[in-house]
């Protein structure tokens, strides 16, 4: 059965309160997520806070003032600080998206923030994402030819390209798939809006000649029917791409190709 | 367990748009009926279009549940034993809904 409880063992119990400044007067609170593996204790939320003056403008500035000057145990993923890398996805405020792009100011009240949900957790903010890149892997996201290969590139037109439009863009930060509840309780075989995309992204390219193989291989109860149009992903993909679209058009690929035989 | 999942998706499909004008039969039944008496109510389902359209509503519907009951099960439930023994009582249920309004509606 699903595990609609939390296990003892991950029942978040209130953690460390950091001193607040004084003779500050933007002070704003972060609650954030902290798990160690190494020392047997819950999870717990530890309280910080930071002056916004001498802070940059967004979450990720505040988790990097937080892990310089006043606490440097704390750890998560960053890297490109522009929203084009991935790494800095969690989950602020409640809502999954990226550190780098989401303002301080834009969250009201005291800044929650927690590791994408529903995956296991490696430490603190850094979920363990293997799965989640071997399902990307597994929809095998790379031409698939059966022609010689050509003496430069292979070529497509102007319109078969704009078909990639919102699709390519995917930076796999699994902000789609860690807010979709089909993908909570069916992570193991159910792919997930972020790898179905990328499947969809191969299925209907131009050059690729294993359409009907791809969709042979998505043809299964789990790996592309529990998708259930929740329609998080769309809303939760700092990208502003559609991942349920996506899902929709391989099914009505299987559908056209079911009812055509 | 599904095992022509394309299949289960487009009978889902059919059978939610079928339901919409069956559904619009279903209102016609519940403001009809109030205030008739028994014996109106057995003539009114041995008109044959009235017989045909019951029977539809019941098929329809029932089997609609049964696409989706499956889905939530299958969402749900995890174990294989547990996941069949959940997938087996849901067939049941639907089967002696249908028998039971069938019989119901023959024998009125």
């Amino acid at each position: 059965m699903v595990e609609l409880a939390l296990p003892r063992n991950s029942k978040i119990t209130e953690g460390k309160k950091w001193p607040k400044p004084q003779n500050e007067n933007n002070i704003r609170e972060f609650k954030v997520y902290r798990w160690n593996p190494e020392d047997n204790q819950n999870p717990s939320i530890d309280t910080y806070y930071i002056d916004t003056e001498d802070c940059g403008p967004m979450v990720l500035d505040a988790l990097m003032k937080i892990k310089s000057d006043i606490d440097t145990s704390l750890t998560f993923r960053r890297s490109c600080r522009e929203g084009v890398c991935g790494s800095c996805a969690m989950n602020i405020d409640g809502v999954n998206r990226l550190a780098c792009t989401t303002a301080i100011e834009d969250v009201k009240g005291a800044v929650s923030i927690y590791p994408l949900p529903h995956q296991k957790v490696i430490k603190d903010l850094v979920p363990d994402l293997k799965n989640f890149f071997e399902q990307h892997k597994s929809v095998e996201p790379w031409l698939h030819t059966k022609e010689e290969d050509p003496k430069e590139e292979w070529l497509q037109s102007k319109e078969d390209r704009e078909q990639l439009d919102g699709l390519y863009e995917c930076i796999m930060c699994a902000c789609c798939s860690t807010s979709c509840p089909s993908y909570w309780w069916n992570s193991d075989k159910y792919l997930g809006p972020a790898a179905l995309l990328q499947a969809y992204r191969w299925i209907i390219d131009s050059r690729d000649d294993e359409r009907d193989e791809r969709l042979d291989k998505l043809e299964d109860p789990f790996k592309l029917y529990r998708c259930h149009t929740i329609m998080n992903c769309a809303k939760a993909c700092p990208k502003g791409l559609n991942p349920a679209k996506a899902i929709a058009g391989i099914k009505k690929m299987l559908v056209e190709r079911r009812v055509s035989k | 367990m599904t095992h022509s999942p394309t299949r289960h998706f487009i009978l889902q499909r059919i059978t939610a748009i079928l339901n919409i004008p069956i559904l619009i039969f279903l209102l016609y039944l519940i403001f009809t009926i109030p205030g008739m008496s028994y014996d109106g109510v057995a003539s009114l389902f041995q008109k044959p279009s009235i017989l045909f359209l019951s029977l539809l509503l019941t098929f329809n519907f029932a089997f609609h549940m049964k696409l989706g009951m499956q889905m939530i099960i299958e969402d749900y439930i995890h174990e294989n034993k547990n996941l069949k023994l959940a997938l087996l009582l849901n067939n049941i249920f639907v089967s002696i809904v249908i028998i039971g309004c069938t019989y119901s509606l023959l024998t009125l």
